[in-house]
């Protein structure tokens, strides 16, 4: 009945980019969605100096890729015209605390994205089900849920789950 | 009753968005609770919620990027500030030992807001205190260093806790408006000089709440007046403590207290997340977990468990091992050291590690040498699968240069273990444990630090300090199942049942560490918070949890094996039980009856039960009397240990233990039988393998091999050869031939005196007793530490004690004997053989300055008149000074000359009153 962290097992690398990965999303789209901007504020948030230089430039031509993806278009369309909430807590009904990457708050179709930087997996589709129950019962409004998978060669892929 | 998290509730309800405000706590814990409380009240979109420490970062954040740099980013850069004042420091060896204490010094400073003008006051008082000198070029220097440390940092986008509270004043000042519709700061309890600065500066553009936690005992009540009316308005829940809800269970050991915990908790429980168990000793966690194990209940561990007490910390123990016994052998591997590597958990199953130890010691037999070239060895187990692996990473690990280099090496091969080694993935806590490891490696390889240039012996030496701090996070789910807490994650919580565990000195409350670049006469001199305040956040964190709670069961040892004695906590919940006429569920027998712990003292009454602890009394009993009947109180009474004597002067004591083993060693065969040159030569040859051979039997080899047992053996080694050089040197002008060498500790020698119708045994512990040339024996002690011995001439031209008031004998003891050792030696060797006193004498030997003392001086070595009398007249004093401490009538008094120095002053508190 005791539970330990059960981390997956990730290298440090992978478990770092993909840190990096949310934080720079974060920094794009609550700020003026500058991706060199948003890179520059995630290598600064979280590298040491020596690290910063080696992980901009992943970074930057991850995002480059990125931006000229189908998937990411996809994305833009999605926050387009909604209010932006990046990084929300929310309650579970017994005050379990999630975070919550994007919520897209529009009269009559307010949606959810989580995203994710490791190949797709069964659980990430209930994650996103039970943020949006939540969020749902929050605003009293149902709220769509997406995935928003990112490769590490910059594709970028949009997948509806409720 | 009213909790912390409770009232922030009732005051986020009353927003229009809860979700635009921000509550911090001192540790995130309560706000687990918090959001449980306002999940049943329906809210979806809770505050921010964070400690004191992230709020601060996040505020900057809102600014500019903010990354905190952990230890690895931080020491490079002081050490290049550093380089530039102070010579020594370019080496890392001579550096490192300073690094983390001059970092916390400038920290602390910066905190409290100390200016460079006060910091370059501090080499002013410096001389007083006789520093060394490099103490003093640190504090002549220090002023600068920090303004260009800190200038630095700030160049480099690496902010510490300090840099990012005064980078957000700044901020403010300059007009920054958080935007958040308001703060709540929860149950924050002395908070630094600037952070409290921070928060009135928020008060100024937002809505801030502020609400103290304060648990009704007298040593806090003082503080959260002072917090609450000098510093800001805040609002204070003041919470009492009732004792006839504590519950007191004592117990024989650690496990015991586990055991029943496991035993008073029901089966099963309705709500078992409204209980909870506090464990101050981290590393009995597994122990405490396999008994709850058998409830029916779950359990939610929120503590670390210690990365040195899992399989992670074994492994790099023994990998440094080998590292380090190969730097000494021009890299050549130590075979021993090799296959215990190869035996560990992470490896065992990877190797056939039994055929391959049988080679090697096949191998090791047949050759003159223990230690083999790694090309060999690959070479002699060829043949085994997994050997290869092995053998490179210890090759690169071995050939660093670099601290990352190393790190990496060692990252490389956990990662080999993580992915080969399925047996593992069976025991969640080791796995999880090699996945931190395995991080902060990596992370270690990445950072500044590890681009640093060192010695296999310097990266071992930061290694071990580094890991060894490091904890494991169990999944915390507050809401699920009884919780498993820190004294810190309890602080501010209340439960239906606490379970507090280990309340013994010691571990709860710890024993303050020593601040080496920061004492008291310097945190004095800058009007910093001594190291004393720092204690009462232990008190807080007691308190305020066993305040809120409705029932409460305090566990301690209580057997002759507790290396320790029974908290000061507990002493105090008795001592306000009876000011309240009340009593604790369970007392112990002996428990002591007068101890005034919460409050300044001025003297404590003696009681019928002390008799019996002053039956027997030693020299450095009635030495500490003379110092001060409180301190006396405390440690021979009370038998409270002397907390700050114990972690300050371990090394000396190491160093003592070994030196008068293996100087009865030597000795012993020379019982009876006059000294030669010869025994000296031999003596002198067989310093270096006796040394080893005792420190492997006093300590283990583990540690007689370490680092650490390494430089105190030298230090061993040096000493005795200093020793012996002295001794020959005396035996040539003396000529005396050695009678009696300790061999049983218990032994002793002593002497009965009668005082007021009660008798006193005094006794000592010789180490050694020779026969002069004049036929007097003398009595010897070897000291680690100063000499102190009375002044008998003195003694003999002015025996009268004058005048009857309380402290006058004391006084004449304390100018004229110093210490009552000698004398009471003489007595005691003089009534245990029958030896007239005429021919008796006592003598110290230091074992540090290579000199001795006498009791008597030269010219009444001779007179055995004189010799005769002055016996008397000991006989006479000490029952003088044994009247006072048996005369019920008179207090223990405190003397406040000892207090600066005594080791009960934090406890006493009586240059308060």
């Amino acid at each position: 009945m005791i539970r330990i962290r059960h981390e997956e097992v990730v290298g440090w690398e992978e478990r770092r980019f993909g840190e990096l990965v949310h934080r720079a999303l974060e920094a794009y789209f609550s700020g003026d969605r500058d991706l060199t901007g948003a890179v520059d504020r995630a290598v600064g948030d979280m590298l040491p100096y020596g690290l910063r230089e080696e992980f901009r430039e992943r970074l930057l031509s991850l995002f480059g890729a990125l931006e000229a993806s189908e998937g990411f278009g996809a994305l833009l369309r999605l926050v387009e015209g909604a209010q932006v909430f990046c990084e929300v807590p929310i309650l579970g009904e017994r005050g379990q605390r999630f975070r919550v990457d994007l919520f897209l708050r529009r009269a009559g179709g307010s949606a959810v994205v989580d995203y994710k930087v490791s190949s797709p997996r069964q659980d990430h589709a209930e994650q996103v089900r039970r943020y949006a129950e939540i969020l749902s019962r929050g605003i009293g409004e149902d709220v769509k849920g997406y995935l928003f998978y990112i490769s590490s060669d910059g594709s970028g892929h949009l997948e509806r789950v409720i | 009753m009213r909790s912390l998290h409770e009232e922030v509730v009732r005051i986020l309800l009353d927003k229009d968005d809860a979700q635009r405000w921000a509550v911090v706590f001192p540790s995130l814990r309560p706000s687990f609770f918090m959001d449980r409380l306002l999940a049943k009240r329906g809210v979806v979109f809770p505050p921010r919620a964070y400690s004191l420490k992230d709020f601060w970062r996040y505020l900057l954040s809102l600014v500019r990027p903010v990354y905190v740099g952990g230890i690895e980013d931080i020491l490079p850069e002081m050490k290049a500030v550093w380089e530039g004042f102070v010579e020594e420091f370019s080496d890392w060896d001579r550096f490192y030992p300073w690094a983390r204490s001059i970092f916390g010094a400038f920290e602390q400073t910066s905190l409290s807001a100390i200016s460079d003008e006060a910091l370059s006051g501090v080499k002013g008082i410096l001389s007083a205190h006789d520093p060394s000198d490099l103490f003093y070029r640190v504090w002549e220097a220090f002023p600068s260093a920090r303004r260009r440390f800190y200038e630095r940092l700030l160049s480099l986008g690496t902010y510490t806790r300090a840099l990012v509270v005064n980078e957000l004043l700044a901020e403010l000042e300059r007009g920054f408006v958080p935007d958040l519709d308001g703060i709540v700061f929860a149950g924050l309890f002395l908070e630094t000089e600037r952070e409290r600065e921070l928060i009135k500066r928020l008060k100024a553009v937002l809505p801030v709440e502020i609400i103290l936690l304060a648990p009704s005992v007298p040593v806090l009540s003082e503080v959260f007046e002072r917090l609450s009316a000098d510093l800001y308005p805040a609002k204070v829940m003041w919470v009492d403590v009732d004792v006839e809800r504590v519950n007191l269970l004592p117990c024989t050991g650690d496990v015991d207290q586990s055991r029943k915990v496991g035993s008073a908790l029901p089966k099963d429980v309705e709500n078992p997340e409204e209980c909870a168990v506090v464990l101050p000793k981290e590393d009995m966690l597994i122990v405490l977990l396999d008994y709850l194990m058998e409830k029916d209940y779950p359990v939610n561990v929120s503590m670390g468990y210690p990365l040195k007490s899992t399989a992670g910390a074994s492994f790099v123990e023994l990998i440094l091992r080998l590292a380090e016994s190969s730097e000494e052998e021009g890299r050549r591997l130590f075979i021993p050291h090799y296959r215990d590597l190869i035996q560990h958990y992470y490896l065992e199953p990877l190797l056939n590690w039994q055929e391959i130890s049988a080679v090697l010691s096949g191998y090791a037999s047949s050759g003159d040498s223990l230690f083999v070239d790694r090309e060999e060895l690959d070479a002699v187990l060829e043949r085994f699968e997994g050997v290869g692996e092995v053998n490179h990473f210890i090759g690169r690990m071995l050939s660093a240069r670099r601290l990352g280099d190393f790190a990496e090496a060692l990252s490389d091969m956990l990662w080999w273990v993580i992915r080969e080694n399925r047996r593992i993935e069976e025991n969640e806590l080791e796995r999880q444990a090699l996945y931190n490891l395995y991080l902060r490696m990596r992370e270690m390889a990445n950072s500044p630090m590890g681009r640093e240039e060192m010695s296999l012996l310097g990266i071992g030496r930061y290694l071990r300090s580094v890991l060894y701090e490091e904890h494991i996070t169990f999944e915390g789910t507050p809401l699920g199942g009884l919780q498993v807490l820190g004294p810190l994650q309890a602080r501010g919580l209340g439960f239906r049942r606490l379970h507090y565990l280990n309340l013994n000195e010691g571990v709860c409350p710890k024993y303050p560490g020593v601040d080496v670049i920061l004492p008291d006469p310097i945190r004095g001199f800058l009007r910093m918070p001594l190291l004393r305040e720092r204690e009462l956040l232990y008190y807080y964190d007691f308190y305020s949890a066993v305040a809120l709670s409705e029932e409460v069961y305090l566990y301690y040892v209580d057997h002759p094996s507790a290396k320790s004695p029974m908290s000061r906590f507990i002493h105090q919940l008795e001592y306000l039980a009876r000011e309240q006429g009340k009593e604790l569920r369970v007392i112990r027998p002996e428990a002591i009856s007068s101890v005034h712990l919460l409050r300044p003292l001025k003297e404590i009454g003696k009681s019928p039960s002390d008799w019996n602890k002053l039956r027997r009394l030693s020299p450095s009993a009635i030495d500490t009397y003379i110092t001060c009947p409180v301190g006396f109180y405390y440690r021979y009474i009370a038998e409270i240990p002397e907390l700050a004597k114990e972690s300050e002067e371990l090394e000396a004591r190491e160093i003592g233990t070994l030196v008068h083993e293996i100087l009865a060693r030597l000795y012993s065969p020379m019982e009876g039988k006059g000294l030669s040159a010869d025994f000296f030569a031999r003596a002198r040859r067989r310093i270096a393998s006796l040394t080893r051979d005792v420190a492997q039997e006093v300590w283990g080899r583990r540690k007689a091999e370490g680092i650490r047992g390494k430089a105190i053996l030298k230090v061993v080694r040096e000493r005795l050869r200093m020793f012996l050089d002295y001794e020959e040197r005396r035996w040539q002008e003396e000529g005396f031939v050695v009678d009696y060498i300790e061999r049983d500790k218990e032994e002793t020698f002593s002497f009965r005196l009668d005082v007021k119708g009660r008798s006193v045994i005094l006794y000592g512990r010789a180490d050694r007793i020779d026969r002069q040339r004049d036929g007097t024996y003398v009595i010897w002690d070897y000291k680690t530490g100063h000499l102190k011995s009375p002044k008998v001439d003195r003694i003999m031209e002015a025996p009268e004690i004058l005048g009857e008031k309380e402290g006058e004998v004391r006084e004449y003891f304390r100018i004229n004997y110093q210490s009552v050792q000698l004398p009471i030696y003489a007595l005691a060797l003089s009534s245990h053989r029958g030896i007239g006193f005429e021919s008796v004498d006592a003598g110290l030997i230091s074992l540090k300055e290579m000199r001795v003392v006498r009791l008597y001086p030269d010219k009444l070595r001779a007179n055995e008149g004189a010799r005769t009398i002055a016996k008397d007249l000991f006989r006479f004093h000490l029952a003088e000074l044994l009247g006072e401490m048996l005369d019920e009538k008179i207090p223990y008094l405190p003397d406040v000359e000892s207090c600066p120095h005594c080791p009960y002053r934090r406890i006493c508190r009586f240059k308060e009153v």
